[in-house]
C-alpha cells in the first residue's frame, strides 16, 4: 500500500521519531509504514489521517494487489 | 545508555540475580536444591524489581517507551506471527518425536507426549472456534 506519510511528516518538519512520539507507536512502525511494508490498522489509520487534517484516502493509497 | 541497551540490561539483570542468589545461598552453606532454586528465583525478581524502580524514577522517559512499544501494533503482529510459527513447530516438533519414540519401543514415551500434542492441539481449535463466536 502506497502512503504519502513520509511527504506529509516532512512538511510538518518532524523526524520519525518525533512523529511516533505523537502517534504513540514506535519509530520503526513510522519507517515500515512509510517504505510501504507495513499496513496499519483503522484505528492507526485514523490517528495518523486526524493528526495531518486528512482524510485515509488522502494519504493511504489502496491498491488490488493489497488485497493478495 | 540508551533505551535498548537499558532493556536489554534489565533483562539480562533476572539470570544474574538468580545466579547471585544460588551463589550466596551455597556460599551460606545451603545444600537444598528446591530452596537454592527459590532464593535464585527471589533475588533475580528483587533485582529486576529494583532496577525497574530506579528505571521508573530517575528515567521515566524510559519506561514509557517501553510501554508504547509492548502496545505498538507492528509489535504485536510480528510477536503474534512468531508465536504462531512457533506453535506449528511445536506441534510438528511433537508429533515427529512421539513417532520416534513409538518406532523406537518407548511406548510410555510416546504416549505422553502423544497426548501433550492431543491436548494441545484440542486446546488450540477449541479457542479457534471461541474466538470465531465471539468476534
Amino acid at each position: 500500500m502506497k502512503n504519502k506519510l513520509e511527504e506529509l511528516r516532512r512538511e510538518r518538519g518532524l523526524n520519525q521519531e518525533e512523529l511516533a512520539s505523537i502517534l504513540r507507536v514506535s519509530r520503526q512502525t513510522i519507517s515500515s509504514l512509510e517504505n510501504g511494508r507495513y499496513k496499519p490498522s483503522l484505528v492507526l489509520a485514523f490517528k495518523i489521517a486526524r493528526f495531518f487534517d486528512k482524510t485515509i484516502e488522502e494519504i493511504f493509497i489502496y491498491e488490488e494487489e493489497d488485497n493478495e | 545508555m540508551n533505551n535498548k541497551k537499558q532493556m536489554i540490561f534489565m533483562f539480562l539483570l533476572g539470570p544474574v540475580g538468580y545466579f547471585l542468589g544460588t551463589i550466596i545461598y551455597a556460599v551460606l552453606g545451603g545444600s537444598n536444591h528446591g530452596l537454592s532454586l527459590l532464593t535464585g528465583s527471589l533475588s533475580a525478581l528483587i533485582l529486576v524489581f529494583i532496577y525497574y524502580l530506579y528505571l521508573r524514577f530517575s528515567h521515566s522517559k524510559i519506561i514509557d517507551d517501553m510501554r508504547v512499544e509492548q502496545n505498538d501494533e507492528r509489535e504485536k503482529s510480528i510477536r503474534q506471527r512468531a508465536g504462531h510459527i512457533s506453535l506449528y513447530l511445536v506441534f510438528a516438533s511433537l508429533f515427529i518425536l512421539s513417532f520416534i519414540f513409538m518406532i523406537k519401543g518407548h511406548h510410555l514415551w510416546g504416549i505422553i507426549i502423544g497426548s501433550t500434542y492431543i491436548i494441545l492441539l484440542s486446546i488450540y481449535l477449541s479457542l479457534i472456534a471461541y474466538f470465531k463466536k465471539t468476534y
